[in-house]
């Protein structure tokens, strides 16, 4: 790389060289005697390292805790944690910002409504009068009017939250997706998933990919674990680690991943399922594909014909005729010869996997384009193998309590929007910024009629502005604070640390509010959960987890491979023999896991209704001719089929209408992902690495084509303009960026505390988009105009 | 002089010393010495280049896919033929040859023992093949397909070890022998591996029902040995002689490496070991499968001793031409080190590692004189590191490798 | 005496920032209110700097980590007036605070743009300065800051080999908070002048590079530029 001074200085000064150049002043100099000594020469108190768990999104990262004198230093990775291994992300860092944050709230209070003041209260106090409302409730046999959102998504306090929810009576229970929605309905319709009422999860063995085609997921930016993905992606261009692993990005939007990746194919918006096909055209035609997989363990490759006689077109025959190279280029914008290039690069060796679509909860893609992706995963005969994708049982902390296991839990948003409808009377939002933000200015009218709303957040936030009773949780550094297989993780783990620091203020575990809270609402409810703390909770849970036959206490890189050894030819050396092992040896290395959950054998039987991977899903087709109110036996039409084969369909019509040029392409920023984060100054500073607006503001982002064209200046103030309704937002110009393209994030400005700011939503102007089949929102992709405010 | 008393007490001495760093302590359930041996072979770097079991580098042998057991004669041995292959080649990619020390090399070969003696995955297609070739089918079900007179092979999919996918069919073979001749179904027997593939093609078809995984602790060789007794193993199979003597001596016949591959053997012999058991009136042993693994731990140790002939070693020391640069009489000068003023006692271990740290001077030695690095085979190597011991005894210890006698 | 340096793969950066703000709480860079945020004043003693390469559709951007380079031969150190900020033996460049009288000559030398200016009197809303970490000053209003190589964090590893009687700091014993912090393990840290260290290994790397070379500070930061691509075989 070759640089002058001057474009350095360009590049890398902006406003902050220019500041150093600015006018001197020599006011204050004569303080600079005053000492300069560190504090630490005298004695700040005790330093300690201590264990926890991140809980600034669902991954939860294991922890190393500097601790001088009982305060939070400084947080870094947990060198034995199986997921993060050392590394950090960003946001973990910022905890101790999170802890001593100044807007945090510290006690139980109440208001009469949201335009007065705060009544700080005691605990047994504020308790009892959601306890009372929630006895009424229950009295009048109308416990549907209860209603809770979370964000905590996985962990045992989740658990106790769906499970709570569902012993008092209410089926309401709503938490963050996680994004991987779509992509797992599509493989469950073709691979299937036994039938033995076992919650499964879709996993991904990336440390082993070779050969990786994204399409559209943003995996630098908060997929997955994000300290897990970073790590995954310093493995796959780690020179000692062998050959190099490529990685493929499609999609319109130059985000980080798409600029980090090894290529970037810009294809048009929604027509990521039409280059999955074209390239599954490629391996069909130059006959690429995996044959022995495709031939033994697939079904509905080949024409064929049901048991009515009725015959059904093949994959082959599908993609061979309806997605030769000329029309999916046309579709998507990318050239025949890129698309034949990776398509033999993607076969050519074991190792690849195709992963997306997308994969964020704001646009969890269609299932129609997940089903074609997965097609190609199958294609290349990598279900089930290393460096591929697979189902594999949920795997987390049991609630030690008659039915555990079956709890309840809705992701849909359109399904918690309809319920609101339905005029709820409480509303207790624990972890839930996410929500507010995927809100418009209608969907929170109508929140503002409920009349009990309850925030559990430490600091306030968009749910305590909401809220009139406040039950203060604490971080996760000030609680036992468990972790268990984040989403796409393909390792059984779950993860336990004690507290770091006693509870700031009289916050309190949400856990143990909910324990509580159970106490005083019913006696019945106090029997089902007999515990006095989360402590004495983990404790039976973890004592079950310890008649486990498999896996073992973290350990090192070394205990790793070591464990992989034995398992390989069917030994196991546990390294616990009693609960009171199991339990010690769980605080005391801050977790247990089964290196070796990843199936090593390439899967060969699926449970689906042929018992093999199902290019025509015929779970699917049962789902639809209910749907479509189709008799069993019935035969439709000819088109039938290709309602159910993968397929393109395009998502915006293709006329736009007059001045709407753009297509604006809705993102979660690494800092903002799963809402909260606003409040914390150190992940303002650092929205987005592109160059432009520095933090405390929404923006979006502009190719520096249209931005030149336009006469638009990088930071300038926009009006950006749907069908719907029209926002501002400042600019960030992207070099490189795909013309037409307008990426906006997610996330931006606190909404309250002392850096409140006030800024439209981005919801307000999305048009959402719903899947056909699933009926669920699959886009909010949008046509909008832009002009200069 | 020493007394009789010193002399057998050097000697007992000297066989201890021996079994501590042959015999398998991985097998025993301590695994913190071949644990400490996977570290060593990861920092040395041995891993950049040799992979195990499949995973780590591709310039040297994958070292559990080489022939040979995991005795350590024969790895000192391959070590010490392939040496200066191996240093060339480290100095082309300009790796550091990195030193050991005894303690370090003996725990690296405790770990290549352990690997080298676990089976690795199986291949289901052939798996698929074998199942076929003997009929299994005609009376096992898997998968709600197949004959119903044997056990659903369903229910052991769950089972990751071979070792206990034998104790299942070992207890239920009189059974099964007796059901077999009453179809006029030859007893099947297995080749290698075909066992292990057998139980992948099962696992494969069993789906969802082998997600379960059970396993096998590590086995111990000191309750293995018991267990030879206590199940009356023993009393047709000798061991260095003692014991019966209407099975083969345990301790002179050449048993598979692998684990699985033993059992394999076991199951072989099972009609016949059944008829003259029961001549014998001998009652039929019923092992658990974990007691299936201990008995199989105590067989393969003793494939862990070696032992080697002075004379012999006397008589390579001149042909391979160690002579014409090493003096062995205390004192005397030579252009290489005098072998008979080694202090350490030497085995298999202590060698290599000699080897390791002082190989590449000699090499770069021989090279100036234009000599060939003598190649030995395990055989030879033992001879040799007989008679240089029997050096330094000189008349005051016995001349034989403390390992060729018996147990005392 | 080692010579202290750092080793910076772009191809393994993924531009998360984790180094920023490790880099901030670790040194008790305060967090500026928004609106001096705004105004582009931020202090961060490392930034992540984009570097847009190409147009639309073969754009490539490139995330550049961008510490103090610690210059052999660093700029700033000639023109500071009073000698507030020095190399020391050990390579590092350090800034005294109590020394500097706020006159900027250096920020202006320094031609990679990682020094800054204390506008302000730092501000800590209560009660963040909680989490200050006590083995790094804070800086008052009209000084020049910048990255130390975490000087503190090898002082403490200096005074453990001393008590357990060792003469050297061990490899890895003294890391800086950024590499510390690196998710993908981007960041490498050590001794330059040791031939073994991975650090110089690197640094011999084809793929090593200094920036604004040509200017002859001798920074021991290195960078390694982006991998080349698998082939489609073998």
């Amino acid at each position: 790389m070759r640089l002058g001074r001057r474009e350095f200085i360009t590049l890398a000064g902006g406003v902050a060289g220019g500041a150093a150049l600015g006018r001197v002043s020599l006011r204050g100099i004569s303080r600079l005697n005053e000492a300069l000594e560190p504090p630490s020469a005298l004695y700040p108190g005790e330093e300690q390292w201590l264990r926890s768990i991140c809980s600034l999104c669902s991954g939860g990262c294991g922890l190393k805790v500097r601790t001088v004198g009982g305060r939070v230093i400084k947080v870094d990775g947990n060198p034995i944690y199986p997921v993060n291994r050392d590394g950090i992300c960003p946001r973990g860092q910022t905890l101790t910002q999170l802890i001593y944050h100044p807007d945090r709230i510290l006690a139980p209070a109440h208001r009469s409504a949201i335009d007065q003041p705060w009544e700080t209260s005691s605990w047994d106090q504020t308790l009892e009068s959601l306890a009372s409302t929630l006895r009424r409730l229950r009295g009048a046999d109308q416990q549907n009017r209860v209603l809770m959102v979370s964000g905590r998504s996985r962990g045992l306090t989740s658990k106790l939250c769906s499970h709570f929810l569902s012993s008092y009576g209410s089926n309401h229970f709503f938490e963050l997706p996680s994004g991987m929605e779509t992509s797992q309905r599509a493989l469950e319709f073709m691979a299937g998933i036994p039938n033995d009422g076992k919650a499964y999860r879709m996993a991904y063995d990336l440390e082993n990919s070779r050969y990786i085609l994204n399409f559209g997921c943003d995996l630098l930016e908060g997929w997955g674990t994000p300290a897990h993905t970073m790590r995954l992606f310093g493995q796959w261009r780690d020179i000692k680690r062998g050959r190099r692993t490529t990685l493929i990005h499609f999609g319109p939007r130059l985000s980080v991943t798409a600029a980090r990746s090894d290529e970037w194919v810009p294809v048009e918006v929604g027509t990521l399922g039409a280059m999955a096909l074209g390239i599954a055209f490629v391996l069909i035609s130059e006959d690429l594909y995996n044959r022995s997989f495709v031939e033994s363990f697939s079904f509905g490759f080949e024409d064929w014909t049901d048991r009515s006689g009725q015959a059904h077109m093949g994959f082959r025959r599908w993609v061979r005729e309806e997605y030769r190279l000329s029309r999916v280029s046309e579709i998507t914008g990318i050239s025949s010869e890129t698309i034949v290039r990776i398509a033999r690069e993607f076969a050519a060796q074991p190792g690849s996997i195709a992963i997306g679509p997308q994969q964020s909860p704001v646009q969890p893609g269609r299932l129609s384009d997940a089903m074609a992706i997965q097609a190609l995963n199958a294609l290349v005969g990598s279900i089930g193998t290393r460096g591929g994708v697979s189902l594999i049982p949920e795997f987390g902390w049991p609630l030690p309590v008659a039915d555990g296991n079956e709890t309840m839990r809705t992701a849909s948003l359109d399904g918690l929007v309809a319920v609101l409808d339905q005029s709820p009377e409480v509303l207790i939002l624990d972890q839930a910024a996410w929500f507010i933000d995927s809100l418009d200015d209608a969907h929170l009218d109508m929140l503002n009629r409920i009349p009990l709303i309850v925030s559990t957040s430490p600091v306030e936030d968009a749910t305590s502005k909401l809220a009139t009773l406040l039950l203060p949780d604490c971080t996760s550094l000030e609680s036992w604070t468990d972790g268990q297989s984040p989403s796409a993780y393909p390792y059984d783990l779950i993860a336990l640390t004690p507290p770091v620091i006693p509870p700031r203020g009289d916050s309190r575990p949400w856990g143990e509010t909910l324990l509580a809270l159970a106490r005083m609402t019913d006696p019945a409810l106090e029997s089902v959960y007999p515990w006095k703390d989360m402590e004495s909770l983990y404790r039976a849970s973890a004592n079950e987890l310890s008649r486990r036959e498999n896996g073992y206490l973290f350990g090192t890189q070394v205990d790793e491979q070591w464990q992989r050894m034995l398992e390989r030819s069917g030994w196991w050396n546990p390294d616990w023999t009693s609960e009171d092992e199991f339990w010690d040896g769980l605080v005391n290395k801050g977790g247990w896991w089964d290196p070796a959950t990843w199936v090593s054998e390439p899967q060969h039987s699926f449970q689906t209704v042929s018992g093999k991977f199902e290019f025509f899903s015929q779970r699917l087709e049962a789902l639809l001719r209910e749907k479509g109110g189709i008799q069993p036996g019935l035969q439709p039409s000819v088109e039938w089929d290709r309602q159910i084969l993968p397929h393109h369909a395009d998502i915006l019509p293709d006329n736009a209408p007059e001045g709407f040029e753009w297509t604006l392409d809705p993102y979660e920023p690494l800092v903002f992902f799963g809402g909260a984060s606003r409040q914390i100054p150190f992940l303002q500073q650092i929205t987005s690495p592109y160059s432009g607006p520095r933090g405390w503001r929404s923006w979006i982002e502009m190719s520096a084509e249209d931005a030149h064209r336009m006469g638009i200046e990088e930071d300038e103030t926009v009006w950006v303009e749907s069908a719907r309704s029209r926002i501002q937002r400042r600019v960030r110009i992207l070099e490189g960026g795909k013309p037409g393209i307008v990426g906006a994030p997610l996330g931006g400005a606190p909404t309250t505390g002392r850096w409140a700011r006030v800024e439209s939503t981005l919801a307000e102007i999305l048009v959402p988009i719903s899947d056909p089949y699933l009926g669920v929102r699959s886009h909010a992709t949008t046509r909008v105009k832009i002009y200069k405010a | 002089m020493k007394t009789n008393m010193q002399r057998r007490f050097l000697f007992l001495l000297g066989k201890l010393l021996l079994v501590a760093a042959v015999l398998p302590l991985y097998l025993s359930g301590q695994t913190t010495d071949t644990r400490a041996g996977l570290i060593v072979f990861r920092e040395k770097g041995c891993a950049s280049c040799h992979a195990v079991l499949g995973e780590g580098g591709v310039l040297g042998p994958d070292l559990t896919r080489t022939a040979s057991t995991g005795n350590p004669l024969e790895l000192a041995a391959a070590m010490w033929g392939h040496a200066p292959q191996m240093w060339q080649r480290m100095k082309l990619e300009h790796l550091e040859l990195p030193t050991f020390t005894t303690e370090e090399m003996e725990n690296m070969f405790a770990f290549l023992a352990m690997i080298r003696s676990f089976d690795e995955p199986g291949n289901a297609v052939v798996g698929q093949q074998v199942f076929q070739a003997k009929q299994c089918a005609t009376c096992h079900s898997i998968g709600g397909q197949g004959g119903d007179l044997g056990p659903n092979l369903t229910t052991v999919a769950s089972l990751r070890n071979p070792v206990a996918w034998v104790a299942g069919m070992w207890n239920h073979g009189p059974g099964m022998v007796r059901a077999l001749r009453e179809r006029g179904i030859s007893f099947p027997e297995f080749q290698g591996t075909e066992m292990v593939d057998l139980q992948s093609y099962i696992r494969l078809q069993a789906g969802a029902a082998a997600d379960e995984k059970t396993y096998l602790r590590p086995p111990s060789t000191e309750r293995g040995e018991s267990l030879f007794r206590s199940k009356q193993c023993i009393n047709c199979h000798g061991i260095d002689s003692g014991g019966g003597t209407s099975g083969p001596d345990m301790s002179r016949v050449v048993l598979p490496r692998r684990f699985g591959e033993i059992a394999t053997v076991m199951w072989n012999h099972e009609p016949q070991m059944n008829r003259l058991a029961a001549a014998a009136s001998i009652s039929y042993p019923q092992l658990e499968a974990q007691e299936l693994a201990d008995i199989l731990s105590f067989l393969n140790s003793l494939s862990m001793r070696w032992t080697g002939s002075a004379s012999a070693g006397a008589k390579l020391f001149e042909s391979k031409g160690c002579v014409n640069c090493h003096a062995t009489t205390p004192g005397q000068q030579s252009p290489a080190p005098n072998l008979g003023k080694i202090e350490q006692s030497l085995t298999p271990i202590t060698v290599s590692t000699i080897m390791w740290n002082h190989g590449p001077r000699m090499l770069e030695q021989m090279e100036n004189t234009s000599m060939t690095w003598p190649v030995l085979t395990s055989r030879e190597l033992a001879d040799m590191i007989v008679y240089l011991e029997s050096l330094k005894g000189r008349g005051q210890r016995p001349v034989r490798s403390p390992s060729s006698g018996g147990t005392p | 005496m080692a010579r202290w340096g750092m080793v910076i793969d772009l191809d393994k950066c993924t531009a998360c920032q984790s180094c920023v703000v490790a880099c901030q709480v670790e040194n008790n860079v305060p967090s500026m209110t928004p609106e001096e945020s705004l105004k582009g004043r931020n202090i961060s003693w490392i930034k992540v700097v984009p570097f847009p390469e190409g147009s639309f559709p073969e754009a490539k951007i490139r995330f550049l980590p961008l510490p103090c380079m610690h210059c052999d031969d660093p700029p700033c150190v000639t023109v500071c007036p009073v000698d507030a900020t020095n190399i020391n033996e050990e390579g590092i460049v350090r800034q005294i605070f109590a020394r500097c009288i706020g006159c900027r000559y250096c920020t202006t030398a320094c031609p990679y743009t990682v020094r800054y200016f204390n506008w302000y009197e730092p501000i800590w809303p209560q009660p963040m300065e909680q989490a200050h970490n006590p083995d790094v000053s804070v800086r008052p209003k009209g000084v020049v800051e910048k990255c130390t190589f975490c000087h503190h964090r090898l002082q403490k590893a200096r005074a453990n080999a001393i008590a357990e009687d060792r003469a050297v700091v061990a490899p890895g014993e003294y890391t800086p908070a950024c590499v510390e912090s690196c998710g993908p393990k981007a960041m490498y840290f050590g001794d330059l002048d040791d031939p073994n260290s991975e650090v110089s290994d690197l640094s011999r790397s084809p793929r090593a590079f200094r920036l604004l070379e040509e200017l002859g500070t001798r920074p021991k930061v290195i960078y390694l530029a982006e991998g080349e691509r698998s082939g489609t075989t073998g």
